[in-house]
């Protein structure tokens, strides 16, 4: 059986601008395995400059096309969307992702400055952990929109770990002055182009 | 075998390169090499390397 690409031309779907303040990325070498078992390779160009931890948030899947017989006819890998440094967004976005980052995002800014309000009052360490537990914590897909919910809330865990990993490694003015830079970065108005 | 569709946002700098390409096997073992952990117990055949040209990072990505 023959099997093709097709490269979006053009404006393929939906393709939107986030204004933002650029994160401090790495520069891109993006290489990725895709294969029906999910995605493979090193997340080195995803990585926030000057921190050891995670920075980005991917979606994993695979579609194929099953007939009456229960024979799968058709395996379909589609590139559905795409968050770049600069707040560019593109593709079809047929999950729904925009809204589900845009969301975490602004999550992140609002425990941010919950978080830097409270070490600013002397919260104690406990305090703050308590409080970015709930975000740390593996997602629970609920629902039928379990796959979408499972995949696209990866940005949520990925902040509420590397607090709680700055928490426990830097002292609290480097952890304010942290506190205080997400809270800025992360601020996002979306709008259409 | 089901023929494979692959359908990528080539446009901005992020092509497939697919397992009829004669590079796709070297990327895909030279991704394979670096990473730690589990590792694809499958062919390739349904597989692709997803490339990112477009000069800038990606923060987030999904794909279907």
């Amino acid at each position: 059986m023959k099997s093709g690409v097709e490269h979006a031309n053009g404006c393929p779907g939906r393709t939107r601008r986030a204004r933002a303040r650029p994160f401090q990325f790495l520069p891109s070498r993006l290489q990725r395995l895709i294969t029906e078992q999910g995605f493979f390779g090193d997340n080195s160009d995803v990585v926030p400059a000057g921190t050891s931890g995670g920075g980005g948030s991917s979606g994993s899947g695979g579609g194929g096309r099953v007939g009456f017989d229960g024979a799968l006819e058709r395996i379909e890998l589609q590139l559905d969307a795409v968050f770049f440094e600069d707040g560019l967004f593109v593709g079809p976005d047929e999950l729904g992702m925009f809204d589900s980052v845009t969301s975490d995002l602004e999550i992140q800014r609002n425990m941010a400055r919950e978080l830097a309000a409270a070490l600013r009052s002397g919260a104690s360490a406990g305090v703050l952990f308590e409080k970015l537990r709930p975000l740390a914590a593996h997602p629970h897909p609920t629902g039928g929109d379990r796959q979408t919910k499972h995949r696209l809330s990866q940005l949520g865990t990925l902040f509420a770990r590397m607090a709680i990993d700055r928490l426990i490694n830097q002292t609290n003015e480097e952890l304010l002055a942290w506190f205080e830079q997400r809270r800025r970065t992360l601020a996002l108005g979306a709008a259409a182009v | 075998m089901p023929a494979a569709l692959y359908r990528d946002l080539a446009s901005f700098g992020l092509p497939f390169v697919t397992p009829g390409d004669p590079t796709f096997r070297s990327l895909a073992e030279e991704i394979l090499s670096g990473t730690i952990g589990p590792q694809p117990d499958t062919g390739f055949e349904n597989a692709a390397v997803l490339l990112n040209r477009s000069g800038k990072a990606v923060i987030a990505l999904a794909f279907i």
